[in-house]
């Protein structure tokens, strides 16, 4: 942390060095907090950029008042609210609408923890579940796809990836539940 | 708006569908009216944001540290570098919201499987090997530390009473049934904790500054020097490298035996012995899998390095540094990793040296005279003494085309439930009235022939990939289903391959040479596979089916291609159509083609 705070003093001062080690440190988790919000896969790399160099000019806001990493979600979901306003017109209602409710009710604070413990969620998924998981997010293949190899339906295939994704949502809530019980 | 309807709409919107007007304002309607049920939804859609990006975050950390550089760069030497930036971010995405496809047509889709985190590289290596010489077995006797005892003692303890939770009768109160699923998370929790411990102890007896032997450093407390999982390097160059993440059966490392987690030092062995298996996984994620009776006779951090004596591995590889590539070494040869969107297989023909598949991504592959060939996805290298290196596409030797995957043109096919067939589905021929008198039929018949000719008929269509200038014997499973006296009619079909020729053609089809005809399906009960007409000759039905000589196909172009499949009566099934260059005699009855197998 007191690394941390070098760093940020060091950016402070015009260090754009200081900053990327900074970025190094933050840029993983913010683009996962921003993928959580954007429904557009690509937009998350731009609207990220545009966080940091935001963060960036602005770090003099930063007054240490929270982690500096929930500082900059704040600032990525400040992004991403100007990103799907001015999507809006482009895309669905439906698009915008649920990327505007993630973006609204996201507490910025707790992502990082969300995270590790979905980390530890989808390793505990039945070998099944961690298949299709790997299938559809890691090798990128189509559910159309997916079900041809299994032999499913694709509707069948959407479906079951719907429940790892509640199931994966039941366990990343419980682990955030039980922490805030314990606590 | 059922809570059916909504869960498949929202899994259709998450999935990147393209919804119904319809449908998008329903869904939108029924989450603003509950907002229960938005809350629900919207957690699983963060979720789906989350697995789509996780893991290549944490692989991918400098690409977009550059384009920052890049740009606070630009800053520098713009005066106008605000606002042409918020001028950029108004031009952000223009691009649809979509998942990009698997063969990555965007730039998102190449960064994720390009740059991915831990993409998943199959490698299978198959050498040049000795079967004779058996691998000595040695069974493995852990001895573990006390440090390591205790920790996995208490992982012990964790499982037991994780099972004890799951054993017990399910609770009835809901408060119940939350208490017991919070104790489950918690023991997962600690479980995952006392995993940690254990790694943070390895990790810090790896990093223990090295030093000459006599003056080697106390270890760390948690380390107990007898264990040699914990055992600190004792030269740079014997860095733990590794960790055996699982084994079955007799495994070494270094000559002695193995125990599950143990970590492998730069430069050691491993060896397997028969019906055993070992898994190793690298600091990156990097796994390695060794089938039985395998050598591995090093292992290398840093330009990692894996070199396989003999023996099978099949490893999932995580995105390499460029001037660190993963290579898989090989007497004959060497594999190096070069791509990122990489799913390869590499195995050997003990008859002809080294062979590498690569299924998808690109390799580099040396031979011993130090030729290098670019192998990509879809195709295949030998390294072989006296055999010139060039990158091949896979051979294709068999094709299966199972009824789900046909797609019908027109009326004539329908799409059918059938216990009996293969994963349940056939298509069942439509075309003729089944119990019209017969020269009604045979109207029928020639009717369907002409709509063939003339490229009106119906059609179930096929895609799939073949090589080019090879027969492939085509088998039809298929079964007649026409009541009485019909059922001598109700069992034609023909083929028609796009850039194919057949063995036989036939005067009906003006000797097209891409339309093959099929017949008798009837003269047995139940599906069967027919290659031709197995009902000809004076005796009908035969004695024995006369298809003794398969009918073949043979596509001009490789890759690529489509058969269609037309119905010249009624009523009949086909559940599968087997494309082969194997099977030269009529498949059994109860043959079930690869794919196939029940679900």
């Amino acid at each position: 942390m007191d690394d941390e705070n070098k760093l940020i003093g060091e950016a402070r001062e015009g260090s754009v060095e200081a900053f990327s080690r900074l970025l190094r440190l933050h840029q993983a988790p913010l683009r996962a907090y921003l993928a959580g919000l954007i429904r557009d896969a690509e937009a998350v790399d731009d609207v990220a950029q545009e966080a940091f160099l935001g963060a960036y000019r602005s770090l003099d806001a930063y007054k240490g008042d929270s982690s500096f990493r929930t500082w900059l979600c704040g600032v990525a979901r400040n992004k991403a609210l100007v990103y799907l306003r001015d999507e809006a017109r482009r895309r669905s209602s439906l698009n915008v609408a649920v990327s505007t409710w993630l973006a609204e009710d996201d507490d910025a604070s707790t992502v990082e923890r969300e995270l590790q413990l979905l980390d530890g969620c989808v390793g505990k998924l039945p070998k099944t579940s961690a298949a299709m998981v790997a299938a559809y997010y890691q090798e990128r293949r189509s559910a159309d796809r997916i079900a041809q190899e299994t032999g499913k339906t694709e509707v069948s295939v959407w479906k079951t990836l719907s429940r790892i994704r509640q199931a994966l949502r039941e366990c990343v809530e419980l682990g955030l539940t039980a922490e805030a019980g314990g606590a | 708006m059922t809570r059916d309807r909504i869960e498949e709409l929202w899994s259709r919107f998450l999935s990147n569908e393209t919804l119904s007007a319809t449908d998008e304002r329903e869904l939108l309607e029924a989450l603003e009216a509950d907002p229960a049920l938005r809350r629900e939804l919207l957690g699983e859609a963060r979720i789906d944001g989350w697995l789509g990006v996780r893991g290549s975050n944490l692989r991918d950390a400098e690409a977009p540290i550059r384009r920052f550089l890049k740009q606070v760069g630009a800053e520098k030497d713009e005066s106008g570098f605000i606002k042409k930036m918020e001028s950029r971010l108004g031009s952000v995405t223009r691009r649809k919201a979509a998942r990009p496809a698997p063969d990555g047509s965007s730039s998102w889709n190449l960064l994720l499987a390009a740059a991915g985190l831990l993409i998943g590289i199959v490698v299978l290596v198959m050498l040049l090997s000795d079967p004779a010489q058996p691998v000595k077995v040695v069974r493995p006797t852990p001895t573990p530390s006390p440090t390591r005892a205790a920790v996995e003692a208490k992982l012990q303890q964790i499982d037991r009473e994780r099972e004890r939770l799951i054993q017990a009768p399910s609770p009835q109160k809901p408060e119940e049934k939350v208490d017991r699923k919070r104790m489950l998370a918690e023991l997962d929790e600690q479980r995952r904790r006392t995993e940690d411990e254990l790694k943070e102890a390895i990790e810090r007896a790896r990093k223990t500054p090295v030093v000459a032997q006599s003056e080697q450093p106390k270890p760390d407390p948690v380390v107990t020097p007898k264990d040699p999982l914990l055992v600190p390097a004792t030269s740079a160059s014997e860095a733990m490298a590794a960790t055996l993440e699982r084994m079955e059966g007799a495994v070494q490392i270094g000559k002695l035996p193995a125990r599950p987690d143990q970590g492998i030092r730069a430069g050691q062995g491993i060896e397997t012995g028969a019906k055993s298996l070992a898994v190793i996984r690298y600091p990156d994620g990097t796994r390695v899998e060794l089938g039985e009776s395998t050598v591995l006779g090093e292992v290398k951090d840093g330009a990692k390095r894996v070199a396989l004596e003999k023996g099978l591995l099949r490893s999932q590889i995580a995105k390499q540094p460029k001037d660190q590539p993963m290579i898989f070494a090989t007497p004959q040869g060497e594999a190096k990793v070069l791509g990122t969107t990489l799913r390869l297989a590499v195995d050997a023909d003990p008859r002809k040296g080294a062979r590498l598949n690569v299924e998808e991504g690109k390799v580099e592959f040396k031979n011993l005279a130090g030729k290098t060939v670019l192998v990509e996805g879809g195709h295949y290298a030998v390294s072989a003494a006296g055999a010139e290196l060039l990158a091949r596409t896979f051979p294709i030797e068999e094709v299966v085309l199972l009824a789900s995957a046909g797609k019908v043109s027109g009326g004539e096919w329908r799409p059918v439930k059938d216990d009996k067939a293969l994963r349940g589905q056939a298509w069942e021929t439509a075309s003729a009235t089944p119990t019209a008198p017969e020269p009604a039929l045979w109207k029928d018949f020639y009717a369907s022939v002409a709509r063939v000719n003339e490229r009106r008929a119906s059609y179930v269509e096929f895609r799939f990939a073949a090589d080019a200038d090879k027969d492939y014997i085509v088998w039809i499973r298929g079964v007649c289903v026409a009541p009485g006296p019909s059922a001598a009619f109700c069992d034609q079909l023909a083929i028609e391959g796009a850039s194919a020729r057949v063995s036989r053609t036939q005067p009906v089809f003006k000797d097209n040479p891409a339309i093959g005809e099929f017949n008798g399906h009837v003269i047995r009960p139940g599906y069967w596979w027919v290659s031709g007409d197995a009902d000809s000759g004076p005796l009908s039905p035969p004695k024995e089916p006369t298809d003794t000589i398969p009918l073949t196909i043979r596509f001009s172009r490789p890759g690529p291609q489509v058969l269609r499949l037309y119905a010249l009566s009624s009523l009949m099934r086909v559940d599968a159509i087997l494309l082969t260059t194997i099977r030269k005699t009529r498949p059994e009855e109860s043959f079930v083609p690869p794919g196939a197998e029940p679900k």
